[in-house]
């Protein structure tokens, strides 16, 4: 006890605190503009600055050719009919406004983030890429040279290695298994005529969705929204892609990443995804295996053990799947001790309930982490692409809210036993292959390697 | 005549975003406590949330140069115990009250981030008092977090492609100052860090009257001075802290390195010059000049050397703004090693264009527009707005630059451009480092 400006302090407990703050979702509006699009809109003035999102519901899972898609939307701000791509980049920057293209395997989109005042000017320049790209063959021969060196770039990344290899090996079959940067052997079907079909693949023929959030009204973004379907998905088709198989029995991939001193293993396991009524119980439960600082993983492995910088888990959720992943760097050396602490961490958490304090402590800060998540305009169009892209509930966040808040241990048991159990793995490790062959020998009756694009390069199996 | 038309569009978008600069300004309240601890109060309802920030004057350049790595060493022990909290509690009491933690460190700063549901916003204050107060520094958080460090160092450093390029670098634009070494340090001093050093720089640095507290969020003024008072009120005023005096000779000569790197798959050329320090006023007509020769896909160096001449698949610049110098280093990935002197030679070429043309009208004001809209956007949020200013009282002693540095940067003529490139870009005095991929053993 002290005595400070004469007060007295117990500096020995933590401040008792109010009331936490109810979290409510901010409040958008949703409106169907045709039978293939939607808008949701948010409006705020505390900024005068507007996100514009056109989400496409189709992703690279559903293109010909594996990589093509970054290439052809590389390629809408490189010319259109009536600018050069140093017009384009020019009159951009000159608005002080930023233009992106993003994709993944189930979705993709175009993102505009400027000043309000420069909009207008801006949703031109979006508009003018997006309808009217050039695909000069110039310019596509200059956007393949990049995009293999990029590939090159990234295959020298050992987290990419790893990740590509987890998703090889548990989607082998599945395009969801197919490298970031595709297959090397594809890119000679990057052609003008093939990146002008996957580029009508999108823009016609895809359901779209579009987010406005920010310092806009709700009449003006309609009117935009408007400019922009009647143009689009007049011709949407969807492919049936089959659903994901789940194995029982793990597998351990090795990637040769011979000159580190580090492993980077990346563990993967199919799971449910958002639509599933115990997704939001998944999500918690996760919290408390690998999602936070005080996570059970965290714990282990950097806090009482000190063998990493950090190690998280994750849950992301797919059209066809969802998926359970563990990553980490760790010494070469360490490597098998760190693979069995995650497997060990698993079993228990699959084997039993949950302690209340334990549980309160991950719901505590998962209900924070609602409260800073609607802090910018920009954090709550990520909120209203999660809605649009899986068809939710405008109430969605509220409703998961209330769930996550009220769920007790119990409840929580089964998800545990049916979606934590280390089964069905697929445990990928990028580094030196020799040493990693001597340190798992005997761990598993047999494993793979794979090479930079996550095909089988040969197989060892062991004698005992 | 497309050129011709694509101009007089330019200069619409000029006259159009003349109008920029309506953000809303952002309010501040500021106080001295008698220990010499700087307080700042910024009110943001957004969300019902608060970030508190402790910005302590205190980087890698103020260790002792046999013992590198400890300020970001000591980063990692603020989060182990004090004389109140048991270890590994701090990150407990956070994430339990709905809350996010993190820090950083730099060659000049070291950075205490909470950001925490506006009911806790007592929660951080304790927290960060008690820790100014009393730091407890025991063997196994020491011997825990070696660890940890060394595997963050491993994780940055040691195992990507081109990772110890800031480190070359270093050593090489500022040899004799304490910018010369990397903030993470080098494993064999980490291995020998013992308890009584890190005793020392706690007793050296981590006081009072070396910090800045800044409140940003949804929170009651007159209660949040209540609790400052209450929690930091009686913690006393540290002595005068003695810096090791900053020394930077010029550089004698061209420093020209080949690197040979197993983990890069394309060779990288690195070309350093020193710059201006943070806040002098050749800093702002170098940003803007930065920006124009090597940020975006409509800079000089993109335009020449990626997209014409199709020599390089990357080119841009790493600014270092630091508070006693400063360096532009500008970074090019040939796309094989067949076109690294080319690469250079190009390079050269448009440094040696703008130190004798200068650069356009059309090419300052499209900068100029570039950091007005990213100085609006970078202070969208609570934490990001709290950072800003506990960086401008540390480097300028005036946080309401939050509001006006921008005028700085309006204020840049063509002529201050065209004089910063000649002092700083047309000498060969000059660091180039040069990452060759070599293959690593099968």
């Amino acid at each position: 006890m002290n005595d400070l400006n004469n007060k007295i302090i117990d500096w020995s407990v933590p401040p008792r605190s109010t009331e936490i703050p109810v979290f409510l979702a901010p409040e958008s509006k949703k409106t169907q503009l045709s039978e293939n699009s939607q808008l949701l809109h948010f409006y705020t003035d505390i900024h005068p600055l507007v996100s514009f999102k056109i989400v496409f519901h189709k992703g690279t899972s559903e293109e010909e050719y594996s990589g093509i898609s970054k290439v052809m939307f590389e390629l809408l701000t490189a010319g259109t009919d009536s600018k050069s791509a140093l017009d384009f980049a020019t009159e951009l920057d000159y608005l002080g406004a930023s233009l992106n293209f993003t994709e993944s395997k189930d979705y993709a989109v175009c993102k505009l983030d400027c000043l309000n005042e420069v909009f207008d000017n801006a949703f031109e320049l979006m508009k003018d890429a997006l309808f009217n790209p050039k695909f000069d063959e110039l310019e596509i021969d200059k956007t393949i040279r990049k995009f293999k060196s990029a590939k090159e770039q990234e295959e020298a990344d050992s987290n990419y290695l790893s990740t590509t290899a987890m998703m090889a090996s548990l989607f082998r079959e599945h395009p969801y298994g197919n490298p970031e940067y595709g297959y090397s052997d594809e890119i000679e079907e990057f052609t003008r005529r093939n990146i002008k079909n996957c580029w009508e693949s999108y823009i016609f023929g895809a359901r779209i969705s579009i987010i406005v959030t920010g310092n806009m009204n709700k009449e003006t973004a309609h009117k935009y929204a408007l400019e922009l379907t009647n143009q689009m998905a007049d011709d949407v088709y969807s492919e049936e892609v089959d659903n994901i198989l789940v194995r029982e029995q793990n597998k351990l991939v090795i990637v040769n990443f011979n000159s580190s001193s580090q492993s980077v293993i990346s563990v993967g396991k199919p799971t449910i995804n958002i639509k599933h009524e115990n997704y939001a119980g998944l999500s918690l439960i996760n919290v408390i295996f690998g999602g936070y600082f005080l996570s059970r993983l965290n714990h282990l492995i950097r806090e009482q053990k000190g063998l990493t910088y950090g190690v998280h888990s994750s849950i992301s959720s797919a059209v066809h799947t969802g998926l359970l992943g563990v990553s980490t760097s760790v010494n070469l050396d360490k490597t098998r001790e760190v693979v069995s602490d995650i497997l060990e961490e698993m079993s228990k958490i699959s084997n039993e309930m949950l302690e209340d304090d334990e549980l309160q402590r991950a719901k505590n800060y998962y209900l924070g982490s609602f409260l800073r998540s609607a802090e910018s305009h920009k954090q709550i169009s990520k909120m209203l692409t999660t809605i649009a892209l899986n068809d939710l509930d405008d109430d969605y966040y509220n409703q998961f809210y209330r769930k996550i808040k009220n769920i007790r241990s119990d409840e929580l048991f089964s998800t545990q036993i049916d979606l934590f159990k280390p089964e069905g793995l697929s445990i990928a490790i990028a580094g030196n292959e020799k040493k990693l062959v001597d340190q798992f020998d005997g761990y598993f009756d047999r494993y793979d390697i794979l090479d930079k694009e996550g095909k089988i390069l040969g197989r060892y199996e062991n004698n005992n | 005549m497309t050129r011709i038309l694509s101009i007089s569009t330019l200069l619409v978008f000029i006259s159009a975003i003349g109008l920029f600069g309506q953000a809303n300004e952002i309010k501040l309240e500021q106080e001295k406590l008698d220990n010499g601890l700087v307080v700042i109060y910024n009110i943001d309802r957004s969300a019902p949330v608060v970030s508190t920030v402790v910005h302590y004057k205190v980087g890698s350049k103020d260790e002792n140069p046999e013992k590198t790595g400890f300020a970001h060493f000591f980063e990692h022990l603020m989060f182990e115990s004090t004389e109140e909290i048991p270890r590994a509690s701090i990150d407990k009491y956070i994430n339990q009250a709905g809350g996010t933690l993190n820090a950083h460190t730099s060659m000049d700063e070291t950075v205490y981030k909470f950001t925490v549901p506006a009911n806790q916003i007592k929660l951080p204050l304790w927290i960060e008092a008690s820790r100014m107060r009393k730091l407890k520094v025991q063997t196994e958080g020491v011997e825990t977090q070696r660890g940890v460090v060394k595997e963050e160092r491993n994780v940055r450093v040691d195992n990507q492609p081109y990772g110890d390029l800031i480190e070359r670098m270093a050593k090489k634009l500022w040899p004799g100052s304490g910018y010369e070494w990397p903030t993470i340090g080098y494993h064999e001093h980490l291995d020998k860090a013992t308890i009584e050093d890190f005793q020392n720089f706690y007793n050296q640095f981590y006081q009072p009257n070396n910090a800045c507290l800044v409140i940003s969020g949804d929170f009651n003024v007159d209660e949040a001075k209540n609790y400052v008072r209450e929690y930091f009120g009686s913690i006393p005023k540290g002595k005068e802290i003695v810096r090791r005096e900053q020394k930077f000779s010029d550089l004698k000569e061209k420093v020209d390195i080949v690197v040979e790197d197993e983990k890069a798959q394309l060779p990288g050329i690195f070309e350093g010059f020193r710059g201006p320090k943070l806040g002098e006023d050749d800093y702002y007509a170098m940003s803007l000049l930065s920006n124009i020769m090597a940020s975006g896909e409509s800079s000089r160096l993109y335009q020449s050397l990626v997209n014409q001449k199709q020599l390089a698949v990357a080119s841009q610049m790493i600014p270092f703004s630091l508070q006693y110098s400063g360096a532009m280093i500008f970074v090019n990935i040939p796309n094989s090693e067949d076109n690294i002197e080319a690469t250079k030679k190009a390079l050269n070429e448009e440094l040696a264009k703008v130190v004798k043309d200068g650069v356009t009208q059309e090419e300052l004001t499209k900068a100029k527009n570039i950091v007005e809209a990213e100085s609006i956007m970078s202070n969208k949020n609570t934490l990001s707005k709290a950072m800003s200013i506990a960086r401008y009282w540390a480097y300028y002693n005036e946080p309401r630059m939050i509001n006006t540095e921008i005028d700085k940067y309006l204020d840049v003529t063509l002529d201050d451009i065209k004089r910063v490139a000649k002092k700083y870009l047309d000498t060969d005095k000059k660091v180039i480092l040069t990452y060759i991929p070599a293959k690593a053993e099968k």
